[in-house]
């Protein structure tokens, strides 16, 4: 292979670092977002047997949105092995203990199982809040689009702003807000 | 149920000597149609000599035809290829009918690739023409220099406009055009 | 004057903007670079193409349409068509369902063909023959149930001789 060839093999199969902002995003439905960036399914190049899947970085796992009561409802099970080694433990309860816990769990489970899922795995990387290492930080070079609207809080937005915004008619002065 | 099904060689397209690049040449060298005169098993392959084989070798000079008639023996027909592809096949009781689909299968196929699985359907010397992709194609350029995470590449903009969002832009349409009816 | 601007700021404000704009999202970062009308672009563009096409600047390739499938062919490819297709050994043709015809610089896409006469692609068959056997096996356990079936299919091999791009973009028909 001539070094011209060899250095376009190096570009077309290069590993590209994708972040991803799970804020407000439901973790169920951007893991299957996710997982074809981590498999590589995204590339035209793709085929199960090459070794062409990219790395993830998630930031801001802790504030994922679930849908409905689902904080409270979903259980994820665990088993020791021993007699009676069963636990169940819900969304909000894993979330407290590891904020990063559920969008892995729901990447790792969008994937099928195979033996490349475990090391596919390696290369998503999860942080709960905005800081993120330099070292992963200077590598990204692309950020997947999130599937949800992020929602703006009242209380975030400027007060000058709140007040300057066109109403289309003004609440009386006597008025009780509910 | 033979093991040969089952451990298959596999190959790729591939014509010997750049065959139709410039000229089509008939791949079939010589073909050889070994009978007997007497047998009922020989039987299709008398009538395809008696009616078809004279039209066959004046369809197609370049193919040397033998014929080799030998005693309680059954019908065999044996292609010799430019490549050196040498295929022998049993017509045993087979009718004038199927010998002459025969023939005309072995005077048109280019060698023995009976037993090799082809891989690909398609040979090129040239697998690209406009540059292999690469994880930078029809990226936005604004990429190279946008400081990641921001909001403008990360937040989905497929998402229709809401109600807000609509009553926002007449409001400020309309604020425009008065302010133009103003001037 | 001096209103109508700060009215234009305010809603550029509204849309642009990092943070502060409510409809930053639907501000689209395709802005033209340089200030031309459509057609004029769309004309330098052809006559671009329509030079390369008469230097015949570097190799071209072609999607083509054959039983079914689309093959991306481009001179000296070697092609395996499945199935019962009645062209012989020998025969020369031409492949007239063209998707997209390209050069190294542009691509011309059809819509769904690309306009009849202004690609040519060429080719040759050079030989029909049957693929290897294909064994069908299908077994179901406890169910005494077992079927085998053997089959073989047609295949054609054809050599592309040539992917010409004969006419000029946006022209009339020569052969005509």
């Amino acid at each position: 292979m001539s070094a011209a060839k060899r250095v376009q093999q190096w570009a077309t199969f290069a590993r590209s670092w994708h972040i991803f902002d799970c804020k407000w995003q439901d973790p169920y439905e951007s893991a299957h977002v996710i997982k074809k960036y981590l498999m590589g399914m995204h590339k035209p190049i793709y085929h199960p047997m090459n070794d062409c899947g990219d790395v993830v970085v998630c930031i801001n796992s802790r504030e994922i949105a679930l849908r409905g009561d689902e904080w409270r409802k979903r259980a994820y099970f665990h088993h020791t092995g021993y007699p009676g080694g069963a636990s169940w433990t819900l969304a909000w309860e894993l979330h407290n203990k590891d904020p990063t816990m559920i969008i892995k769990k729901a990447v790792y489970r969008a994937m099928t199982g195979n033996l490349q899922r475990r090391h596919t795995m390696q290369r998503l990387f999860i942080y709960p809040g905005e800081n993120v290492p330099e070292d992963v930080l200077q590598n990204v070079t692309n950020q997947i689009r999130q599937i949800r609207y992020v929602p703006k809080r009242l209380d975030h937005i400027p007060e000058e702003e709140v007040k300057n915004y066109p109403k289309v008619m003004e609440y009386p002065e006597d008025f009780v807000v509910k | 149920m033979s093991a040969n099904n089952l451990f298959l060689k596999s190959a790729f397209v591939r014509a010997p000597l750049k065959n139709g690049v410039g000229r089509y040449v008939c791949q079939l060298q010589r073909i050889v149609f070994k009978f007997c005169k007497s047998n009922g098993a020989s039987r299709g392959m008398r009538d395809f000599i008696e009616q078809d084989l004279v039209d066959f070798s004046k369809d197609n000079p370049g193919v040397v035809v033998y014929l080799k008639p030998r005693r309680h023996r059954g019908p065999v027909i044996v292609g010799e290829y430019l490549n050196g592809d040498r295929l022998w096949m049993s017509v045993h009781n087979k009718t004038h009918e199927e010998i002459v689909k025969w023939v005309e299968l072995f005077r048109t196929q280019q060698g023995n690739n009976w037993n090799s699985r082809l891989r690909k359907y398609q040979y090129t010397n040239h697998p690209s023409v406009q540059g292999p992709w690469t994880p930078f194609t029809f990226k936005d350029p604004e990429l190279n220099t946008a400081e990641l995470p921001d909001v403008r590449f990360g937040s989905n903009n497929r998402l229709p406009a809401t109600a807000t969002e609509q009553l926002r832009l007449m409001f400020e349409k309309q604020k425009l055009d008065e302010l133009k009816t103003a001037e | 004057m001096a209103l109508l601007r700060s009215g234009l700021q305010r809603v550029a404000n509204i849309f642009g903007g990092t943070q502060g704009g409510i409809l930053s999202r639907f501000v689209t970062s395709l802005v033209p670079s340089e200030n031309k009308s459509v057609a004029e672009t769309s004309k330098e563009v052809i006559a671009t193409c329509n030079k390369l096409i008469e230097q015949n600047a570097s190799r071209n390739f072609a999607i083509v349409h054959i039983l079914g499938k689309q093959w991306r062919v481009t001179d000296g490819d070697l092609l395996v068509v499945e199935g019962y297709w009645p062209p012989n050994i020998g025969d020369q043709i031409t492949l007239d369902k063209v998707l997209v015809a390209a050069t190294k610089d542009f691509s011309l896409i059809g819509r769904p063909l690309v306009q009849p006469g202004l690609v040519t692609v060429t080719a040759t068959i050079i030989s029909k023959g049957l693929s290897h056997t294909r064994t069908h096996f299908k077994k179901k356990r406890r169910k005494q149930f077992m079927r085998i079936n053997f089959q073989r299919a047609q295949q054609t091999i054809l050599r592309i001789n040539s992917v010409e791009i004969g006419n000029k973009i946006n022209e009339g028909r020569n052969d005509v």
